[in-house]
């Protein structure tokens, strides 16, 4: 008998250690590798509010909405790492400090 | 028995995932990253998913994973001791931000005292999920394969080299006349 709240806590730190991931690192590829894990968060809280809201006859909502992700998050490490990939052409490193052009 | 499971695997995935944002070489941030989705596929199975982590680990540890670690062997990616962003405004909003996402979830949390049915079958099974998918989700379910198919055609626009093409042929003309000569 897992408790929901403790299942919320676990997505959240998770999520937390992404966000923290995504702004302090300078490597774009650790950049996306911190988003997934920001999705995976997300899919856990799914999974939870999925189990709270199941009864024995249904498959509730909350366990669809995890494939969707699923499907996005691939969608989106596919173009992400074509940027890595477009980004190391153009400038031969990942470092995301290198791109200061937009600086206003 | 699940009870037994989630919390370990909770403490293994929070520490693999604190390993992903401080490991100085993506590689390892990658495979710490693939432990990660294993041990998450874990927590699924402990919460009756059963078809979900399968899922997990054949698209995640399967599927994006390799495509992460396709890239990194294909870029330079050397070994840099000054990982963390310079910028201290970054820094900053990210421990402030990170933190403060964190109290919202624990506040959700707190909101949601209920326990799990225990239910003591799996309620994520295939065939649950396929009926909803083939009723009630019909058209999300068809609204992401067009979703997918975009992002296949910008990844091919964007990662067409115009050169590419030049350049293979010329490679493929010096080994022809290479193998000539030998």
């Amino acid at each position: 008998m897992i408790p929901v709240s403790h299942v919320f806590l676990l997505a959240g730190v998770i999520f937390s250690i992404g966000m923290l991931g995504l702004f302090i690192r300078r490597n774009l590829l650790v950049i996306f590798m911190s988003i997934e894990l920001m999705f995976n968060a997300a899919n856990i809280a799914f999974v939870g509010a999925g189990n709270m809201q199941a009864n024995l006859a249904v498959v509730s909502d909350g366990f669809a909405s995890v494939p969707f992700v699923m499907a996005v998050a691939a969608a989106e490490a596919a173009v992400g790492l074509a940027l890595v990939v477009a980004m190391y052409r153009a400038t031969g490193d990942t470092d995301v400090e290198l791109l200061r052009r937009m600086k206003g | 028995m699940n009870i037994l499971l989630f919390y370990p695997l909770s403490a293994l995935i929070i520490i693999l995932s604190l390993g992903v944002i401080l490991a100085t070489n993506p590689v390892h941030s990658a495979l710490l990253l693939v432990g990660a989705m294993v041990a998450i596929a874990g927590v699924f199975l402990c919460l009756n998913c059963e078809f979900l982590a399968m899922l997990q680990i054949f698209i995640y540890a399967g599927a994006i994973m390799v495509l992460f670690l396709f890239i990194v062997t294909t870029i330079d990616t050397r070994k840099d001791e000054k990982f963390v962003s310079s910028a201290k405004f970054s820094q900053a909003s990210g421990i402030l931000l990170s933190g403060s996402m964190f109290f919202l979830f624990f506040f959700l949390a707190l909101q949601f005292v209920q326990h799990l049915p225990d239910t003591g079958r799996w309620l994520g099974d295939a065939k649950g999920l396929g009926e909803l998918f083939l009723k009630s989700y019909s058209l999300p379910f068809e609204v992401v394969t067009l979703v997918l198919l975009t992002a296949m055609a910008g990844v091919i626009v964007m990662s067409h080299d115009p050169l590419y093409r030049r350049r293979s042929k010329e490679a493929s003309k010096q080994i022809l006349s290479g193998g000539n000569k030998a």
